[in-house]
């Protein structure tokens, strides 16, 4: 079940209602259950997948553990790789096989490629990565191998993360499941406002843009350079994918860190306004953040980090990415994607003394001590020159990251080079405008890249509104704790207003599918 | 932070109560507004208004109920009070939970369920009828317990023929709150927010919802088709639970079978299927379809789909009033003086709308005039103390009147003395009773001469339809439909000369009816004459494509028919004047062989096909004929 449906808010409701009532040693288990059914109700099959990869992680970090000083530690470390290549490998099967396949055919010339058809596990890439960095860390003897095996389960299974994330270390769950966590007011307001914010990003403005988003990207796949959209819908389709993938992603997030919260766990938060970047560099340590932070933990810096002289470093980059862009999906526009962060990260770092000029006019710096990009920025100064600098590097970083989503919406790359052929051969941006406009003006009925533009399209766009300003606020401060602490008229108007917002403006129901979250694929 | 667990509870009840506020607000905005009076979709939704304990009957059902039945009428006449609560292909398992509402609120003395759905296959799989029973009754248990029992089958189906519809839950859950089904609207007008509350507006119908069109008398509608079905499962599950919440609750419960012109109607079958389903469960069954057990006179009270006309339904309650009052000794409920106006005015408003609508339904005023062969017929509404008329005329629509006759008798006269193309003025006056002296309104019609030797003839698969032209008409309209259709739809109006060859859309092997009526225009209202039917199959010419002997055998060979039952082989042998019958085959064959034929002889072929369908034998043209010499 995905978590916009109302089995879901069932599912949770019924869960959070029980939790609290029953007795501490009882809420384990039935967030276990819980978890289960919310798998099982995409595959009854599939459920067991993850309980064969639960029951042979459970046991191999046992070993580990147990081996850690027989040999110097290598037949601790051999359990560590076994593991590890077992989790990496049942995701490149089940995820990449035919990727591969296909990669494979086109070097050897085969005209047809071994095809399988597989039902991929839900959230395979998120499960794999959380199983695999449980098993470093054990190896590593930064958390001791957990031998409770249900709550070894529930970790793994906990329904607000199996998804898509976040991916949580094992350090930073497990002791929570040993607390008692007692019904608190403010933890619910506070994590139920998440919730609806959530579901407003992905039911109201996610999805609608979706809509406009397929309607150009569709026709791109299919017609090629023949389709009707020029440059300038491209340009227009892939801003909306820009919020799109935000508000799909961001909404999930804030989703599942908001059940969780009201139940008294802590999710490490996964976005940060990441459009408000004034860099690509910054961008990527505000996007995503506990993927980026497992990338970093357990492949960047055992590649070497920035440990070493700057080719190795820009090397461990690109690979970073690279890998990055493969695991958000099987084809050649994903890795693109990651690759062409990749190089905007070494573009920047070339460009390090100018960006170091910009910073200076407010921001502090510190650096991690292993990577170079996961530095902590301090709000610039409110002066009229630091604005306008602001907003300029906002710009720009929002234009890169906005072109590198061609890639990754297009997937494939003859896709992504029709996309990027209309825009800078093809833009037609003042025949665009004309023909926008004419369907702006033809009232009821009228539709502009799919969206009809007396109702869609305006909510589409306030939607948008409604998201820059509430990041806006939000970089600045704890919004939902503010709200959480604060006014209650103000609070209740804010959830009235989102609860509506998603009934009315949401996208179910006849017509439509649950939209599914665009990382649940992954 | 220490919650305190007491303000907790009421600050989430007042949370809860705005909630409810605001989602019945944005419920009425979004629901489409449906007005019972002008619309067949709502008629329940005033049941609520009825003040409490004042409703003797309940009438349950479909369509077949709520266009038959006037409960205003029955008041006018026997003073007994009642409401249709009924809707569009209203089920069984519907009806009872209507049931169940109802007594919640009144204190009931009979209950008639209508028979149509105890055999009418369900659909509840279409989301428009359950919206029509379920969007306009408040929450309740039974509306949650109707929800989920419609959602099950709704989303079961849906999901065969359409990925993104929504699964049983989200279903169920756009039943109980139906913002979450019309919250897509993109239609909203500015009447959505005035009109807020017209869907559950009081309905001065009680639930009926009359025809004011009717049909003139057109000769043969439909075909007696005897089906006969069987009672449905729904049926066979819910009827017995309504009746045992009858009894439980002392309340008499009658089944009919209300008048229809359809091949429902005519289906004695599915009468006597109904009425031994009565009487294993003990219930009284009446069935008035006509013409055994009524006075209705055929065709007169008809209206598209076969269901009564606003005059029909006039009779037909009278008819049930009296059975209710006088065989089932049903007595009215004492009102209060306030629910009494209420019903009156009730009943004015129901003779205002009809006189408004052009079919009056007062005593003494003219309720139809139309064509028929050779005259036009003048009917009005007889009254109960006047058994003569007299009847008016002039010519146009200005003139002087003059009396026609003063001995008309019944509730009809047919004008013979008409000129085609002439339109002429009527007005009635009764001679006798209460309204003796009063003229009825003025009715004007334009006499146009029925098309005379209206056929229809097989031209090799394609229907040609002749028929001999009328004086000074330029258009025909030609309608058709096959046996299961409801209506005749139009083919053409702008039919001109003397013939027409309808080739589109036609499948062999299928009887079609067509009727025509002459179409005079005048001030911008056209007038059609009476039309008359005809039925046809197209059947294409066979067409023997070789024929060849070996083995002391003849073999021949024709190209494939469509939808043919038999084909009969003729053959003559040189020596022979006359073709004969030597075989018949089933109609998918396409090859013979004949076997009983002498070497050295020759001998010819030709086909035929037949196809039986709803009591028309269809016979083909000869196919060509063939020849062949026999060899060894």
């Amino acid at each position: 079940m995905s978590f916009n449906t109302l089995d879901f808010m069932l599912l949770l409701a019924g869960t959070l209602i029980l939790y609290f009532l029953l007795p501490q040693k009882l809420r384990n288990p039935l967030l276990l259950v819980a978890s289960y059914v919310f798998y099982a109700a995409y595959s009854l099959g599939l459920t067991l997948f993850l309980v064969i990869m639960t029951l042979i992680t459970y046991v191999l970090a046992l070993e580990i553990d147990r081996c850690r000083e027989v040999k110097g530690g290598k037949v601790s470390k051999a359990w560590m790789i076994v593991g590890v290549v077992i989790s990496l490998g049942t995701l490149a099967f089940y995820k990449y096989f035919n990727f591969l396949s296909d990669a494979l055919a086109g070097l050897s010339g085969a005209k047809k490629a071994t095809h399988l058809s597989l039902l991929v596990p839900l959230g395979i890439s998120f499960v794999v990565f959380t199983l695999v960095s449980y098993l470093v860390d054990v190896y590593r003897g930064k958390i001791p191998a957990e031998r409770n095996i249900l709550k070894y389960a529930l970790f793994v299974s906990f329904f607000p993360k199996v998804v898509q994330g976040p991916i949580e270390k094992a350090g930073d769950i497990l002791p929570q499941f040993d607390e008692k966590h007692s019904f608190d007011i403010l933890r619910f307001r506070r994590g139920m406002l998440m919730v609806l914010y959530g579901l407003f990003m992905k039911m109201v403005v996610a999805d609608t843009a979706s809509v406009a988003v397929d309607t150009v990207y569709n026709s791109l796949a299919t017609y090629g350079m023949g389709s009707s959209y020029h440059g300038a819908a491209t340009l227009a389709a892939t801003l909306l994918f820009t919020f799109q993938i935000y508000c799909d992603f961001a909404g999930y997030s804030l989703v599942a860190i908001g059940s969780a919260y009201v139940m008294g766990f802590n999710f490490k938060q996964n976005f940060r306004q990441p459009y408000l970047s004034l860099s690509v560099a910054e961008f990527w340590r505000r996007w995503h953040i506990s993927l980026n932070r497992w990338l970093i933990d357990y492949l960047y810096i055992p590649l070497g980090g920035s440990r070493c002289k700057k080719s190795r470093k820009y090397y461990n980059t690109m690979v970073t990415f690279g890998l990055s862009g493969l695991w958000h999906g099987a084809d050649w526009g994903y890795i693109v994607w990651g690759l062409l962060n990749g190089l905007y990260i070494v573009i920047e770092s070339e460009l390090k003394l100018l960006k170091e000029k910009i910073r200076s006019l407010g921001k502090k710096e510190e650096a991690h001590h292993d990577d170079p990009r996961w530095t902590v920025a301090e709000p610039t100064p409110s002066v009229i020159g630091p604005a306008i600098s602001s907003f300029f590097h906002r710009a720009i970083t929002f234009i890169l990251i906005m072109f590198s989503w061609i890639f990754f919406r297009a997937q494939k790359l003859s896709v992504a080079m029709v996309a990027l052929r209309k825009i800078f051969t093809d833009l037609q941006l003042k025949g665009f405008i004309t023909w926008a406009g004419s369907k702006l003006a033809g009232g009821v009925g009228s539709t502009l890249l799919g969206l009809d533009v007396v109702y869609r399209l305006p909510i589409l766009l306030a939607g948008i509104l409604v998201i820059v300003i509430v990041d806006r606020l939000a970089e600045k401060r704890d919004l939902a704790g503010s709200l959480a602490e604060g006014s209650r008229v103000l609070r209740w108007i804010i959830a009235y207003a989102l609860i509506f917002a998603i009934m009315i403006f949401g996208v179910y129901g006849y017509g439509y599918s649950a939209g599914a979250f665009i990382y649940a694929g992954f | 932070m220490k919650t305190n667990v007491f303000k907790l509870i009421i600050r989430s009840i007042a949370f809860l109560l705005i909630f409810c506020l605001l989602l019945t607000l944005a419920t009425l905005v979004f629901l489409p507004k449906r007005n019972c009076e002008d619309s067949e979709s709502a008629q329940v939704a005033g049941f609520y208004k009825e003040p409490d304990n004042t409703l003797d009957v309940l009438f349950l059902g479909s369509c077949n109920m709520y266009s038959s039945v006037s409960p205003v009428l029955i008041y006018e006449q026997y003073g007994i009070t009642g409401y249709a609560m009924c809707c569009p292909d209203e089920e069984m398992s519907t009806s009872y939970y209507y049931l169940r509402e109802a007594l919640k609120h009144q204190d009931l003395k009979m209950v008639v369920v209508e028979s149509l759905f105890l055999t009418e296959t369900n659909t509840s799989r279409r989301e428009h009828f359950n919206r029509y029973a379920l969007d306009y009754i408040p929450l309740s248990l039974n509306k949650i317990a109707l929800a989920w029992n419609i959602s099950v089958r709704e989303s079961a189906f849906m999901k065969k023929y359409d990925a993104t519809a929504p699964d049983q839950l989200l279903t169920f859950a756009g039943y109980l709150f139906p913002l979450l089904r019309f919250h897509s609207r993109n239609d909203l007008s500015t009447e959505d927010l005035t009109d807020l509350f017209i869907s559950g507006q009081y309905n001065f119908y009680k639930g009926g919802f009359p025809q004011y069109n009717y049909t003139s008398n057109d000769g043969l509608f439909w075909d007696k088709i005897f089906n006969g079905s069987r009672i449905n499962d729904m049926a066979a599950q819910y009827v017995p639970m309504i009746k045992e919440l009858c009894d439980e609750k002392g309340i008499p419960m009658i089944i009919i079978k209300s008048p229809n012109y359809s091949r429902w109607g005519y289906d004695d079958k599915q009468t006597k299927i109904v009425r031994d389903f009565a009487e294993s469960l003990g219930v009284p069954f009446v069935d008035f379809h006509l013409p055994e057990n009524n006075n209705f006179r055929e065709w007169d009270y008809g209206y598209q789909t076969g269901r009564l006309n606003v005059f029909g339904v006039k009779k037909f309650s009278e008819t049930l009033g009296r059975i209710l009052s006088e065989d089932y000794g049903l007595q009215p409920t004492a009102l209060s003086e306030k629910d009494k106006a209420a019903w009156d005015a009730c009943v004015e408003k129901y003779y205002q709308v009809a006189e408004e609508k052009g079919c009056s339904i007062t005593d003494g005023r003219i309720a139809q005039i139309c064509n028929r062969d050779g005259a036009i017929r003048v009917r009005w509404n007889a009254c109960d103390d006047c058994s003569t008329y007299s009847i008016y005329r002039c010519k146009g629509k200005d003139g002087t009147y003059k009396k026609l006759t003063d001995k008309a008798e019944g509730d009809y006269y047919l004008d013979e003395d008409v000129v085609n193309g002439q339109g002429y003025s009527y007005y009635v006056v009764p001679n006798e009773g209460a309204l003796a002296g009063q003229k009825s309104q003025t009715a004007y019609y334009v006499y146009v001469d029925m098309p005379k030797d209206f056929q229809v003839e097989n031209r090799n698969g394609k229907m040609r339809l002749s028929w001999e032209k009328v004086e000074g008409v330029k258009y025909y309209r030609i309608q058709r439909r096959r046996p299961n259709d409801f209506n005749f739809d139009t083919y053409t109006n702008k039919a001109t000369g003397s013939y027409y060859v309808n080739d589109s859309n036609i499948k062999q092997g299928t009887v079609y009816y067509y009727r025509i009526a002459a179409k005079y225009e005048e001030d911008g209202v056209t007038y059609y004459s009476m039309t008359s039917v005809v039925r046809g199959m197209p059947q294409k010419t066979p067409v023997i494509s070789s024929v060849s002997s070996s083995d002391s055998k003849a073999v021949i060979n024709w190209t494939a028919l469509e939808n043919q039952d038999e084909i009969q082989i003729f053959r003559r042998s040189e020596n022979e004047d006359s073709f004969k019958l030597i075989a018949t085959v089933k109609g998918d064959k396409t090859r013979y062989t004949d076997k009983k034929v002498e070497v050295g002889v020759q001998y010819f072929y030709k086909i035929v096909s037949l196809r039986s369908a709803y009591g028309y034998d269809g016979v083909s043209d000869e196919s060509n004929t063939v020849g062949v010499k026999v060899v060894k």
